[in-house]
């Protein structure tokens, strides 16, 4: 289960924490990050917490310039990233973004069922 | 069907969807109203392309990453992987949960696109020289002269 670290959410609501606890919580959920505006990692937890933050870093940079193309002034309040077997999910907070990394669960089905 | 017949035909059916570009091996295609004339349709994919990149870089281990969704307060950005290339839509702001729908409707064009992008001798757009250009007369027949005699 991923393992929140309060000090480094000083920037966050307590209704934003509440929300972030309830989601990582699932036990889906396998990995987690929150980074700053400016792309800075405040806390990552869970799988591949090395590179989470780092990559999620670029990639909200750059829908900020798909964004811009459109002429969005606002950055994107949601993000969706889906594979086959994961889903990446980042999210605009009031002064944060955070990150969550979420397996799927039918695909894990899937995998159990071609061992068994 | 060229690859503009099936971004237009991807518009026409899905009333979400407003705008379509499409990019295959560096070429880029795309079906957009005069009101994003401004777009940078290269920039663009390669936006999207970049972000489909660094994800490969989580190394998950699994089959990569394929599609994205972008909520924005004025738009929607759906993108899917293609096999050297992308197709990004840009639609309505609607939630990801209610596109869903649509990208069923989008599914449906995604074969005749994936053909259309691979046949690119039928489909590329004519290159603007050869467009201007005046059409060329059929070559004259050589002739040539030994002592003022033609042979």
């Amino acid at each position: 289960m991923i393992q929140l670290d309060y000090e480094s959410h000083d920037q966050l609501t307590a209704q934003e924490i509440l929300e972030i606890q309830r989601i990582t919580s699932d036990p889906d959920v396998i990995a987690y990050a929150l980074l700053d505006l400016d792309g800075r990692e405040l806390n990552t937890s869970g799988a591949w917490s090395d590179m989470l933050a780092p990559i999620f870093a670029n990639v909200v940079d750059l829908t900020g310039r798909v964004g811009e193309e459109l002429g969005e002034e606002n950055a994107s309040s949601m993000m969706f990233i889906e594979g086959p077997a994961f889903d990446a999910i980042s999210v605009r907070l009031t002064s944060t973004c955070a990150v969550f990394l979420k397996r799927k669960t039918k695909n894990v089905r899937e995998v159990l069922r071609s061992v068994g | 069907m060229s690859v503009e017949t099936v971004l237009k035909k991807i518009c026409d059916h899905n009333a979400e969807v407003t705008g379509c570009i499409a990019s295959h091996g560096g070429t880029v295609f795309h079906e957009l109203p005069e009101m994003y004339e401004l777009i940078d349709a290269n920039g663009m994919c390669e936006h999207v392309e970049n972000m489909f990149t660094l994800m490969d870089g989580l190394e998950t281990g699994a089959d990569p990453f394929d599609q994205l969704f972008l909520e924005y307060q004025e738009h929607s950005v759906a993108a899917r992987r293609l096999e050297d290339g992308v197709l990004v839509l840009i639609a309505t702001p609607v939630a990801r949960a209610d596109f869903k729908k649509t990208q069923v409707g989008v599914n449906l064009f995604l074969k005749p696109l994936k053909r259309a992008l691979v046949e690119p001798v039928a489909t590329a757009p004519a290159a603007p020289e050869a467009a201007e250009a005046p059409a060329a007369k059929p070559a004259a027949p050589v002739k040539r002269m030994y002592r003022g005699v033609a042979y």
